[in-house]
């Protein structure tokens, strides 16, 4: 069987760049979330 | 730091080493070529994807026991917490696996879709999990919402083994296609080491996620009114 | 035994109130009518596949027809604000659970025994092992549906979206007793020489006994909020 080294290697680029686009969705995210309160906010 | 945020970040080191390895050091299989290298993220993102939605069952089984024994107080959100986020997480993983089965399976088998008893119970276990995330998604008090995506997920979790060995018993008698399980020793440690990479980074996307839903719930709270 | 008691008062009043609005029973009956005979335009005049297939389109058209009548079942309490005054009554809410799910398993099964002639006789399909174990069949799976479906509906009738929610959440789960209980139909309709029809029946039995009692245990969660 051939090597299909394309496929392999949308396989692992898929993965890795799933794993990082979430991870960076999610420090955005907690960044905007931990940000002091807009004023007129009671705290 | 946190245990969860360490344990990402020692997964991500882990994660690159072990993609090195089984890209360009272990062997290529004998019979499948190099399309067999799929299985060093393949495996470690069903591993992954089952630990995940077991952390939903406890999370689940959590929030329930507490509501059972009537905790008041706020200990109890961060079940609801890491229910949502193992959900979330498990989802994500479950979708790539069933992504890279599909790009392995039509080079090696020809098709992109096979009717065995592993690949339909996950497809099955994903839409289960995914209508989960869409009912948290319709309903907004957090604690109908808490205890209403246990439920749902402990009728879901248990559905599992159900399906597995129902599409077994209804695809044996199609001749369903085994995939080889034999790891030559070359390529067992790649194997190992991605396995536990990918979990620990799915714990430490966990752990952020978590955190990030703790947050969102307070802040909804503290928008409405200020009661928690 | 209290229990027992509420379960019998409960499911009549249910049965009465479904009896009320037995129009609806009408119409989601030709809406199952309605799907056999898509089916057999989206399939093609070819007979013989149609009826090689007519078991899975009768569980299709179950399947669909389950999600209205279900629903509809849950949403008359939540109109009316009756499911509110029988919490406070209060009432056991596993005694309720099972008063609603036995009446939606009349329905369901009552609708699905109705259209097995509409599938004998649209798809030729035959009925070699028996219409007894073809009726059987139909009941035991319904109820196979209407276990987590009654479940489900206590939620989705109170959701936002709630009529997608529940195709949502019910088809993948009921994925073990669709399949046991096509197989059986098929065996049921096609002839069965190797005497698979008890493990196919077995299957849904065993997705029965399972999400009856596990269903009955969680629906009291649902009713508190």
């Amino acid at each position: 069987m051939q090597g299909h080294w394309d496929a392999v290697m949308l396989a692992y680029g898929l993965t890795t760049a799933t794993m990082c686009v979430y991870l960076g969705v999610l420090l955005a995210r907690l960044r905007a979330a931990e940000r002091p309160s807009r004023p007129g906010d009671s705290k | 730091m946190k245990l969860t945020n360490v344990l990402g970040l020692l997964g991500v080191a882990m994660y690159l080493y072990g993609c090195y390895d089984g890209l360009f050091i272990a062997p290529a299989d004998r019979f499948m070529g190099d399309i067999q290298r799929i299985m060093y993220v393949h495996v470690p993102s069903a591993w992954t994807t089952m630990v995940c939605f077991t952390i939903s069952l406890v999370a689940a089984l959590g929030w329930v026991a507490g509501l059972v024994r009537g905790k008041a107080g706020d200990g109890r959100w961060g079940w609801d917490d890491w229910l949502e986020s193992s959900i979330e997480v498990g989802v994500i993983f479950g979708g790539l696996l069933i992504i890279q089965g599909m790009i392995w399976a039509k080079p090696t088998w020809g098709v992109y879709w096979t009717w065995d008893p592993r690949l339909t119970t996950v497809a099955v276990m994903e839409l289960m999990f995914i209508a989960v995330l869409a009912l948290r998604g319709f309903v907004e008090e957090a604690q109908r919402r808490a205890t209403w995506s246990a439920v749902v997920t402990l009728v879901a979790y248990v559905n599992v083994p159900l399906v597995y060995f129902s599409v077994q018993w209804w695809s044996s008698l199609h001749q369903a296609q085994s995939s080889s399980d034999n790891v030559d020793p070359a390529m067992q440690l790649p194997l190992a080491i991605n396995a536990f990479a990918v979990m620990f980074i799915a714990i430490g996307l966990m752990g952020l996620r978590a955190r990030l839903a703790g947050l969102t719930r307070v802040a909804l709270l503290a928008d409405v009114g200020g009661e928690a | 035994m209290e229990s027992l008691f509420q379960c019998v008062a409960l499911a009549q009043k249910e049965l009465m109130v479904q009896w009320r609005t037995r129009a609806r029973f009408g119409s989601v009956l030709v809406f199952g009518v309605t799907s056999l005979l898509v089916f057999s335009f989206a399939v093609g005049p070819d007979s013989s596949a149609l009826q090689a297939h007519a078991a899975g389109y009768l569980w299709l058209a179950l399947l669909l027809m389950s999600t209205l009548s279900l629903q509809e079942a849950a949403r008359l309490d939540v109109q009316n604000g009756a499911l509110e005054a029988l919490v406070l009554l209060p009432v056991d809410g596993r005694a309720l659970y099972y008063a609603k799910a036995l009446v939606n398993t009349v329905t369901l099964g009552g609708l699905g025994t109705l259209l097995i002639p509409v599938v004998v006789a649209l798809y030729d399909a035959p009925v070699k092992e028996g219409a007894l174990w073809l009726i059987a069949t139909v009941w035991l799976g319904s109820a196979a549906l209407v276990a987590p479906g009654t479940l489900y509906a206590a939620l989705t009738s109170r959701a936002r979206a709630g009529d997608v929610l529940l195709p949502l959440l019910l088809f993948p789960l009921v994925v073990p007793a669709l399949l046991g209980s096509v197989k059986a139909t098929e065996v049921v309709m096609l002839g069965d020489p190797m005497g698979r029809l008890g493990s196919w029946l077995g299957l849904v039995l065993a997705f029965d006994v399972l999400y009856w009692s596990l269903c009955g245990l969680l629906y009291p969660l649902l009713l508190e909020d």
